[in-house]
């Protein structure tokens, strides 16, 4: 038998330290990956041992100035699978999918889906629908809670709140998308909080797991400078005008001239909040969403007017004693020829018949004689061309014709409200400046930032504010006095001027009304298009409210800022100024504004006598500017014999009107007026029709006229109270 | 021929590597027991581990009686046999995972290729040793070795099982090296694989999927889903155990993170719950097991006895390194058990066989 021999044993020995060496190697490379490369190695699987639920902070409410609540979270519940413990994903599919209102197909696509540990099955649905599906106790649905923002007006004051994502995501849950909800979403979002779960690779709770939870912090509430009630006022206005002018646009802002907060602001179209129209896609929605009221420029018109005014007697090129000839045009620079509005002209006028007249000759020559650099700093001065800095992302600074291109010609236009393209916003802020004083306030949305705290001793919950938001004051512009002149005239153009349409009985009310030119695609004036608008504030001597109201279009035969928007504005401050706690004052000037006058029947008349004629009774007419003196009147507004008060501004016609009421022939006893029929008007509109009869309105109910007292075509004596009784349709 | 007792160092090791293999295969394999569906039975495992070690411990202590000589005997006929199991699996054999590796007989897997590496073992120490000289002829002796050890290789390798295929390849190596071939022809073979190799390189496309796998270890993360996978799942146990481990049965990583936790990756899982000290100690029992095999070959009384026992402790040293080079990332990823502590059935009860072998030897060891 053979023996081993000295190279099997040499050859052995080298087997021995071969091995040995690949061991002593194997522990070295066994050495690094744990006592070196360990550390971060372990870090990485921890990420994989453990999974995070994300869990959202309460997104802080956003409330009015009163502590109503305009926005607020809520959770709604979300039906979510884990494919892996499903056994029957067809039978299941089956089941749901008519509770859900799912394609089936789609469902069983999702529900088979076993690579996914987790996937959403119907996101925010109701709890009805989820009570449903959790009484069928089918393993591996889940159910969770997803926060959701709830908007309890709908469209109240949707353009400032804006909206968040319709589904959390991330840390950062709800994030605001537009308005205040985008502007202060740091403040409102919050902390997110975490629940941190051993599992195994399947993503199965691990069998001694311990949830490690780390709450979240939740948002601050947003006080807005907002006024829900008066926000109502200003949304019932912009409705109103919407659909009796069958407009494109109509909106408005209420503010505080003294401090720039905003206290109402409305925008139409609108669109819910809860449900802004996602489906458009972010440029379709703009029409529904965009604030425009900051986010747009247009042509001022005659609004422009009062900011005219104010640096002409600041920069003191003209005192109040200044007077003006308008031969219904003005030739700039030997050959341009600007019209007045009124043909034939205003003919002499003192300074404050210029501007309750808004005669535009007179505004060209201020602004001639201002000059460029002089009527420049005062344009600056009051912000144009220039954001606000109000806290709305996006805003828009206006078009000012840079100081060095400004020609003479262009001078004169921005004179009178045209070649300059301002914000509303900025003009509201402006004309505030002009009449509170002086002081441009940056307007504002944001009054506090608030933390919901729970008093440990009482167990109460109060607001224990954070942050607050001061007005701010950015500068002087005018002259304390100038701005007692400029209101003092502004107050004329409503109660002599063409703002009468603004008029509150009781109340010294001061405006300036606007009829917009609108440029096309082209940059060339448009005809027949304009955007009627008016600016109103009182009490004329201690402002505390101005409005701006502006119709994008209206569909009217007289569509000047005069008719369609001063009364919204009027309609506006009516409701705002006793709420404000303004109380009407009636002395021996309001009384004398307040006087009754019988309003003539001109029908049949020629407009050169009915112009006599309403002149003599101290009232104004309106008629569309293409009427020659000898034309005959078919029609007016009011109707013969209401009553109503000096200065109101009668509309003439040279076509027959056909209101419905006046369809019905009937012999009308002398002294008498018919009641017309007024089932199925809104308050706003019955208001508007008896009042051109001079019968008085009497409200019952909210909505829709459906019943009145005395019958319609029932004759009575002007000044009647028809009592109206309204309900809302559909109940 | 006086019988010594037998070495005891190697027997107590061998019970200390299976004891603790039991003890392992339970830790790492009770959570995926309970989940998989085919199973939900947490000590699965632990009890068929169980069940093969009593098996292999009445195997190793019937081998250590059991005259060994005698297997010199049926040395061709073992490989004959194994061969034409080998062929039998590929012609008969049922696949799974895509893989010819086992014949089920009666509940209990077999696989060929373990028994193949035995009779290989057995093949050539009998024959090397039956004439000194004839492994020193290039043909007829080396070649012819190279030829049936190149032939085994295939038939494993159409399973396929390229990872076994090598390892038998090695082992025959190293028992032909040991049993005195020619260095030339050593060097000729490794120079003619080397060209082989280089061939097969140039010709494959390097974006072949087949090729990257091979390649991942040097950086798993490049495909951390796909390729990667395992061996960063058994970096991040390896790298969780730190020096002292998690302890033991704290684990994570076999909370389903880890594939073949049980088997192949049970090193792995050493690793974690017993950290760098506890995982070091392992590869220390095996370089034991190592020493004492190769004393034991060193003082055989004859040349079979010495090649047998250089070839059983060779294919225990060769799959140990593998293993762990695998679990380490430091060779491309293989699928070999762990000897005597991978949950592996018949596998386990194979070595602990040719434990026995080896202490048969060990009685009959000249004194040092």
């Amino acid at each position: 038998m053979a023996v081993p021999s000295v190279t099997n044993r040499k050859r052995l020995l080298t087997m021995l330290v071969s091995f040995t060496l690949i061991f002593i190697g194997l522990i070295g490379r066994l050495g690094y990956i744990q006592l070196i490369w360990g550390k971060e190695l372990q870090q990485k699987a921890v990420g994989q041992w453990t999974r995070n639920l994300a869990v959202y902070p309460k997104r802080g409410m956003i409330k009015d100035r009163n502590g109503n609540i305009l926005a607020q979270s809520g959770s709604s519940e979300t039906i979510a699978a884990r494919p892996s413990q499903i056994k029957d994903p067809k039978g299941t599919a089956a089941i749901l999918a008519p509770i859900l209102e799912m394609d089936e197909d789609k469902l069983y696509e999702k529900l088979s889906d076993t690579k996914s540990s987790f996937v959403w099955i119907k996101r925010q649905v109701t709890r009805e629908v989820a009570n449903q599906v959790r009484a069928l106790g089918i393993k591996g649905i889940d159910f969770t809670e997803e926060p959701r923002r709830y908007y309890p007006n709908r469209e109240l004051a949707a353009h400032v709140l804006g909206f968040t994502m319709k589904y959390a995501e991330g840390e950062d849950g709800l994030k605001g998308q537009d308005g205040v909800e985008l502007y202060y979403d740091k403040y409102l979002k919050g902390l997110a909080g975490k629940i941190v779960m051993e599992t195994d690779a399947r993503g199965r709770e691990m069998p001694d797991n311990v949830d490690r939870y780390i709450p979240p912090i939740d948002g601050l509430n947003l006080v807005l400078t907002i006024d829900q009630v008066i926000q109502h006022f200003t949304e019932k206005a912009v409705n109103d005008a919407m659909e009796k002018y069958a407009a494109k646009k109509v909106f408005a802002i209420v503010m505080d001239p003294n401090t720039g907060e905003i206290l109402a602001m409305a925008n139409r179209p609108t669109f819910d909040p809860n449900d802004p129209p996602r489906e458009l896609g972010y440029e379709g929605m703009q029409e529904y969403v965009k604030n425009f009221l900051a986010k747009d420029s247009m042509d001022p018109g005659s609004t422009f007017k009062i900011i005219t005014t104010a640096a002409t007697l600041d920069s003191g090129v003209m005192t109040q004693e200044k007077t003006f000839n308008c031969p219904g045009f003005r030739i700039i620079e030997g050959n341009e020829r600007i019209r007045c509005h009124k043909a034939g002209g205003h003919g002499h006028q003192t300074f404050a018949e210029a501007v309750e007249n808004s005669c535009n000759p007179a505004f060209v020559d201020m602004a001639l004689a201002l000059g460029k650099d002089k009527f420049y700093r005062y344009i600056e001065a009051f912000g144009f061309g220039q954001k606000t800095g109000i806290d709305i992302n996006g805003e828009a600074q206006g078009i000012v014709i840079p100081r060095e291109a400004v020609k003479n010609l262009d001078l004169a236009r921005i004179g009178f409200g045209q070649s300059i393209s301002v914000t509303p916003l900025q003009l509201i802020a402006a004309s505030a400046a002009a009449i509170n004083g002086g002081n441009y306030m940056r307007p504002y949305l944001a009054k506090a930032l608030t933390e919901t705290k729970v008093d440990p001793e009482t167990g109460e919950e109060y607001e224990h504010i954070v942050k607050e938001f001061q007005p701010q004051r950015l500068r002087q512009v005018i002259s304390n006095e100038t701005s007692k002149q400029v209101a003092k005239i502004l107050q004329g153009v409503v109660e002599n001027g063409s703002g009468a349409n603004a008029y509150i009985p009781g109340y010294r009310v001061g405006g300036k009304t606007g009829t917009a030119q609108k440029y096309g695609e082209d940059g060339k004036i448009v005809q027949g298009r304009h955007i009627a608008s008016f600016i109103g504030f009182a009490p004329a001597d201690n402002p505390r409210v101005i409005v701006l109201f502006a119709v994008d279009e209206p569909q009217v035969a007289v569509d000047f800022g005069s008719v369609v928007a001063a009364p919204y504005v009027q309609m506006i401050l009516k409701d705002t100024l006793p709420y404000l706690g303004v109380e009407p004052v009636y002395d021996e000037e309001t009384a004398e504004l307040n006087r009754q006058v019988e309003v003539p029947d001109v029908m049949g008349m020629t407009f050169g006598e009915a112009y006599a004629m309403l002149d003599e009774r101290e009232l104004k007419y309106l008629s569309n500017d293409s009427v020659e003196a000898d034309t005959v009147i078919k029609d007016q507004m009011p109707k013969p014999g209401a009553m109503v008060k000096v200065n109101t501004t009668i509309l003439l016609y040279a076509q027959e009107q056909s209101p419905e009421d006046s369809s019905i022939d009937q012999e009308v006893t002398e002294g008498k007026v018919v009641v017309p029929d007024l089932k199925g008007k809104s308050i706003r509109e019955a208001n508007n029709i008896l009042v051109s009869l001079g019968l008085k309105l009497r409200i019952e109910g909210s909505g829709v006229a459906v019943s009145q007292d005395p019958p319609a075509h029932s004759q009575v004596e002007p000044g009647t109270e028809i009592m109206v009784e309204f309900t809302m349709p559909g109940q | 021929m006086k019988k010594k007792p037998m070495d005891y160092p190697i027997f107590i090791t061998t019970i200390i590597l299976v004891c603790f293999g039991i003890v392992m295969v339970f830790s790492s394999s009770f959570y995926m027991a309970q989940y998989n569906p085919d199973i939900q039975d947490s000590y699965y495992f632990l009890k068929t581990q169980s069940r093969w070690a009593a098996i292999g411990l009445l195997a190793m202590i019937f081998m250590s009686n059991f005259s060994y000589w005698r297997l010199k005997k049926y040395a061709n006929l073992m490989l004959i046999g194994g061969i034409a199991l080998l062929v039998a699996l590929l012609i008969f054999g049922k696949p799974f995972n895509n893989a010819k590796r086992w014949f089920i007989i009666g509940g209990i897997s077999i696989q060929p290729s373990e028994i193949m590496k035995f009779a290989l073992i057995v093949f050539l120490s009998a024959s090397i040793s039956k004439n000194k000289d004839r492994i020193k002829k290039p043909i007829t002796g080396f070649g012819y070795y190279l030829a049936i050890t190149g032939l085994i290789f295939i038939l494993i390798f159409l399973q396929p099982n390229l990872s076994t295929a090598s390892s038998i390849v090695i082992l025959a190596m190293v028992i032909m090296f040991v049993g005195g071939a020619k260095l030339s022809h050593f060097a000729t073979v490794m120079i003619m694989g080397i060209s082989g190799i280089y061939v097969v390189l140039q010709n494959v496309d390097p974006s072949d999927y087949r090729v990257k796998r091979y390649l991942t270890f040097l950086d798993p993360w490049a495909d951390p889903l796909g390729d990667g996978f395992q061996v960063i799942q058994s970096l991040y146990s390896l790298g969780s155990g730190g020096i002292f481990g998690m302890g033991l049965g704290q684990s994570r990583q076999k909370y389903l993170f880890l594939p073949y936790a049980e088997t192949d990756f049970i090193f792995s899982i050493i690793g974690e719950e017993l950290g760098f000290i506890g995982a070091t100690l392992v590869i220390v029992l095996f370089l034991i097991l190592i020493w004492r095999g190769v004393k034991i070959a060193l003082t055989a009384p004859d040349l079979f006895s010495c090649l047998l026992a250089t070839g059983i402790t060779a294919v225990i040293g060769i799959q140990a390194a593998i293993n762990i080079a695998v679990v380490t990332s430091s060779m491309p990823a293989t699928g070999l058990p762990l000897p005597f502590i991978s949950a592996g059935g018949s596998s386990l009860a194979f070595f602990m066989a040719s434990i026995g072998v080896l202490l048969n030897i060990s009685k009959y060891c000249k004194a040092t």
